[in-house]
């Protein structure tokens, strides 16, 4: 492929992402007005367009790569019983607290996991897994080195400093 | 759904979202530990905002109004563990001068 | 009235708790955390308010809130952790 290829394969790549930013921003639009009347529709077009060109300059400078693999995204569906029987277990420990049986005494904990690595696959690694923990009430993480490869988390009700890794990775 | 079942309903889930927002609410007065306290904006995120949406959403179905109220409880899930995290390791670095786990935090070691 | 607007009012009086650690705590970052408290239960009043009057136009003040309530905490976290 020569380079005037390559350039024409380039721009052709942003041309597509940029009408791709357009569909999915008209149609939050059309989604949140909630009404299919012309104006709505051209205005949300104008509006899309904007807020299409400002995602796709942004998305060249390069920032902040997040490429997460789609399988790590549908993992979610492990979430919403965890959030529940979490909630559950601050709550009592909240009881627990007020009523003098056992005062709250969170902890922090640090523990080994390969969190190390460049680009957008690693970032975006990091990123799912600091938000599957924090999301759920007990566990919340505070900082993921990459240097040492350990996350750090604070617990409100803590769990066996040995079965740290095994009780928080192991749910997810 | 009878009218008085699907009030019925809705009076559950809106006593229920509620009643958890009060006691975390009450919650951030009785600990005293930040580190604590950000536990508690957990369930008022997740669990609280789920529970209106759906009382709108039994009341309004899934119209414009009912999808934004699921939005909304979405937008709150989403970026509570962001705030959190956020909030938990500026709080760290205001005790410690920086964020990382000191040697007596590590559980685990090679 | 209405169940909503109910649920509304009795949800207001998450506020005080808020608002009396916002003002009485001496540690700046409880009272951030007291903050972040308040800003969701305004987020869900404007949610029940909007329901109960049935007036459309409150669930977007709830969902734009919702976002800017994000941006705004990242912004005082950031300071939080660095100047104050």
């Amino acid at each position: 492929m020569g380079h005037g290829d390559r350039a024409i394969s380039g721009i052709g790549i942003r041309i597509a992402l940029w009408f791709s930013w357009l569909v999915a921003f008209w149609l939050t639009w059309m989604l949140l007005v909630g009404t299919w009347v012309l104006q709505e529709m051209v205005a949300g077009l104008v509006a899309a367009a904007a807020a299409a060109s400002i995602a796709e300059l942004v998305r060249v400078q390069d920032i902040r790569q997040f490429r997460p693999r789609l399988r790590w995204i549908l993992r979610a569906y492990r979430l919403p019983p965890l959030i529940l029987s979490d909630s559950f277990v601050v709550l009592l420990a909240l009881w627990r607290h007020v009523t003098g049986k056992q005062p709250i005494d969170g902890a922090f904990r640090a523990f080994k996991h390969p969190v190390a690595g460049q680009g957008g696959r690693a970032a975006g690694r990091r990123a799912l897994l600091n938000a599957a923990i924090s999301v759920t009430p007990n566990t919340y993480v505070v900082g993921i080195d990459e240097d040492r490869e350990q996350v750090l988390v604070h617990q409100l009700v803590p769990c066996p400093p040995d079965r740290t890794s095994e009780e928080i990775i192991g749910k997810l | 759904m009878g009218v008085n079942a699907k009030l019925s309903i809705e009076i559950v889930l809106l006593t229920g979202a509620v009643g958890l927002e009060l006691v975390c609410a009450i919650a951030i007065l009785l600990v005293h530990d930040p580190f604590d306290r950000l536990h508690f904006l957990g369930p008022t995120t997740s669990i609280g905002p789920a529970l209106i949406a759906l009382a709108i959403v039994m009341e309004e179905a899934l119209s414009t109004n009912g999808v934004k109220a699921i939005v909304v409880a979405v937008l709150l899930l989403i970026t509570s563990p962001v705030l959190t995290h956020a909030t938990a390791r500026a709080a760290r670095v205001r005790q410690y001068g920086h964020w990382q786990a000191l040697s007596a935090e590590e559980v685990d070691s090679d | 009235m209405n169940v909503y607007l109910l649920a509304a009012i009795v949800l207001l009086l998450s506020l005080l708790p808020c608002g009396w650690v916002c003002l009485r705590d001496p540690a700046p970052i409880n009272r951030l955390i007291a903050f972040e408290l308040a800003a969701v239960v305004d987020i869900l009043v404007f949610l029940l308010l909007a329901q109960g009057f049935g007036r459309d136009v409150y669930f977007d003040l709830a969902v734009a809130l919702a976002l800017l309530s994000l941006a705004g905490g990242l912004v005082f976290t950031h300071f939080m952790e660095r100047w104050v």
